[in-house]
């Protein structure tokens, strides 16, 4: 892969007022790698993408380096960045084309290339026929378009989205979610780009960190993080998981609902807590099984339903299995789950 | 219907004022121009008459030089402040708007004091180099005074602009290599430029018939507002003085409409 390599070492970010909005942290993202910013709002995803940016400074111990050089104390308008801001900041002054064509135009290139590259750009985020319409009159849809065209227009070394798709409505931002993976991934640069949404998250990034309260927890690709996540935390955030709560004697774990065979070695589970995935519980007839649950609803998905299941622990447990399986409501199940399904973590 | 009912009834208010203290005088005053020999003719006397064309030049020329230094000085001070705090930032703009506070007179005072003969200036300048420096009664000294009062409505309708500048727009910029100057041209100036008009139509138009300065600097300063007065006071001459006063109500309103349009197609840009 082409393109730039992007090193934090231990970046950490206090803002005057006091907050640590990042712990120190160190991350490479590799050239041409996209890489998303997962975690709950607040967590210190804008300021580390911020810190790439170089519109904040990292603490005196952090640097940040593109390929070998050392850019820590270099501004933004020298680091050759494309920026997607979460409220898109288009120019109301100018228009699409314009808006477009600025970056270029601040390089001094010949009005004939600008225009040919406002064409290109145009073309490939799927722009045409708008050059002369004015910013107010684009939909959210068009405007998260231009504000990536400019972007990517003056061929940054580096692109750095902020929730680029948070601004817009949910049936809108599905549809925009995919054609932004396959443009991004078309385009080839190193890429941030910061999220709340898992979902996106796993459709559009090679790997994802995972942050919470100024820490990242874990850098994984996508199905890593679903299969094997570090801790509770990353396990919850990233594809809902069931957690089971039961006392832990000899390798069996104990619940409300009946008992469940661990293996060997897994003793270590802190404050005796499993997690499990939606999908990884199968239903079956409650006489086969140890463990048992009640059917609190199932709702109809289409491709899936969901059970909700009470009495298993003190928490409810969602299952998601087949849509045509009939369960009446207050009907006992039993639960069988594969013991590599059981997901034994660090609490957060 | 019943909204539109009350939304009429929202503007009698404004309609009685202006008829009371708008219309009506307005009337007078052009009846009260023509009410002499002249007639309509007296219009054409002004016209033709190079003293009253050369105090209305003068009188344009002083308001548009105070307005774009007024508009500049208090552009480049109000980003700062808006930018930047420090120990007596609050202080420093009380300072700054105090000259809201004064009367015109006692801003020609103020610049006597500075720029008269027994003047600040003056004095430094005879104890120092023996030189006489007076521009207390001049087209200088009025020039300071209009600006002197003209900062501080500028400054304070530019500040509460700058507060409202989206600062990821200028972030946008940046991230697209524009240095600050850049920054400035492209997208601070143009979201100020409605606010720079707006402050700057009332720097120009309070500068256009501002007399109470004029009055006390007075000897050989010709603004129109003076001309009026010595037409009126000193002629007795009721007719001319009215006249003149219609022509300075006229061309400041016709150079507010063209600035009003200017904002007029920037807003139109910005869409
Ligand atoms: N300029 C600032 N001054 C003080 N605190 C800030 C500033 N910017 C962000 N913060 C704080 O830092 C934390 C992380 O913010 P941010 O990086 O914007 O989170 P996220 O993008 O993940 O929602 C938050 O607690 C936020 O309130
Ligand atoms: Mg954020």
């Amino acid at each position: 892969m082409s393109g730039t390599q992007i090193q934090l070492k231990s970046c950490s970010k206090t803002f005057p007022d006091g907050t640590r909005a990042l712990s120190p942290t160190s991350i490479n993202v590799s050239p041409g790698e996209i890489l998303a910013l997962l975690g709950p709002s607040g967590c210190g995803k804008t300021t580390m993408l911020r810190i790439i940016a170089g519109l904040e400074s990292p603490d005196e111990t952090g640097k940040v380096f593109f390929d070998d050089s050392d850019v820590t104390s270099i501004p933004i308008e020298k680091r050759s960045v494309g920026m997607v801001f979460q409220s898109y900041a288009l120019f109301p002054n100018m228009s699409v084309r314009e808006n477009i064509g600025y970056g270029l135009k601040i390089k001094k290139i010949s009005t004939e290339k600008i225009r040919d590259r406002v064409d290109e750009v145009m073309a490939l985020c799927q722009l045409e026929g708008l050059g002369e319409r004015n910013i107010k009159a684009l939909s959210g849809g068009q405007r998260q378009r231009v504000a990536l065209a400019r972007a990517v227009a003056p061929q940054p070394k580096i692109l750095l989205l902020d929730e680029p798709l948070s601004a817009l409505d949910a049936g809108l931002r599905d549809q925009l979610r995919d054609e932004l993976a396959i443009l991004l991934r078309s385009l080839s640069i190193t890429t941030v780009f910061v999220t709340h949404d898992q979902a996106e998250a796993m459709a559009i990034a090679d790997r994802v960190a995972v942050m919470q309260k100024g820490h990242v927890l874990q850098i994984d690709d996508p199905r890593k993080l679903y299969t094997a996540p570090d801790n509770a935390f990353v396990a919850r955030f990233v594809g809902a998981a069931n957690e089971l709560s039961g006392r832990l004697n000899n390798n069996l774990f104990s619940l409300q609902g009946g008992s469940l065979q661990l293996p060997e070695g897994i003793s270590a589970v802190s404050d005796d807590k499993i997690y499990v995935r939606q999908e990884a519980i199968k239903l079956i007839p409650p006489s086969e099984s140890e463990l048992k649950g009640k059917v609190l609803s199932s709702t109809f998905l289409g491709n899936s339903q969901k059970i909700v299941l009470s009495d298993v622990c003190e928490r409810l447990v969602n299952v998601i299995t087949d849509p045509f399986s009939k369960y009446e409501i207050g009907q006992e199940v039993g639960l069988l789950i594969q013991v590599e399904d059981i997901l034994v973590l660090r609490d957060d | 219907m019943n909204s539109r009912y009350f939304f009429i009834s929202c503007l009698l208010p404004l309609a009685a004022f202006s008829f009371a203290f708008l219309a009506l005088p307005l009337v007078r005053l052009l009846f009260a121009s023509i009410d002499s020999e002249l007639g309509f003719g007296i219009y054409l006397e002004i016209l033709t008459n190079a003293r009253y064309m050369n105090s209305l030049l003068y009188t344009v020329l002083l308001s548009i030089a105070v307005t774009i230094a007024a508009l500049f000085i208090s552009t480049t001070a109000g980003l700062f402040l808006v930018r930047n705090h420090f120990p007596g930032h609050r202080v420093l703009i009380a300072v700054l708007t105090f000259p809201l506070a004064f009367p015109g007179v006692v801003i020609g005072f103020l610049i006597i004091l500075l720029g008269g003969r027994q003047g600040l200036t003056n004095m430094l300048a005879q104890n120092l180099f023996d030189t006489r420096v007076i521009f207390a009664y001049s087209m200088t000294g009025l020039f300071l005074g209009y600006l002197y009062f003209s900062i501080p409505r500028v400054l304070l309708t530019v500040m509460a602009a700058a507060e409202k500048l989206d600062l990821s727009l200028e972030e946008a910029a940046r991230s697209l290599g524009a240095s600050p100057t850049k920054v400035l041209r492209d997208v601070i100036l143009p979201a100020l430029t409605p606010a720079l008009i707006a402050s700057g139509a009332i720097a120009f138009a309070t500068a256009m018939g501002a007399f109470g300065t004029a009055f006390t600097l007075a000897t050989n300063i010709d603004v129109l507002p003076m001309i009026i007065y010595t037409e009126f006071t000193l002629s007795a001459n009721i007719a001319m003085s009215c006249a003149l006063s219609v022509v300075l109500g006229l061309v400041t309103w016709i150079l507010l409409i063209f600035s009003r349009s200017l904002t007029g197609n920037n807003v139109a840009a910005a869409g």
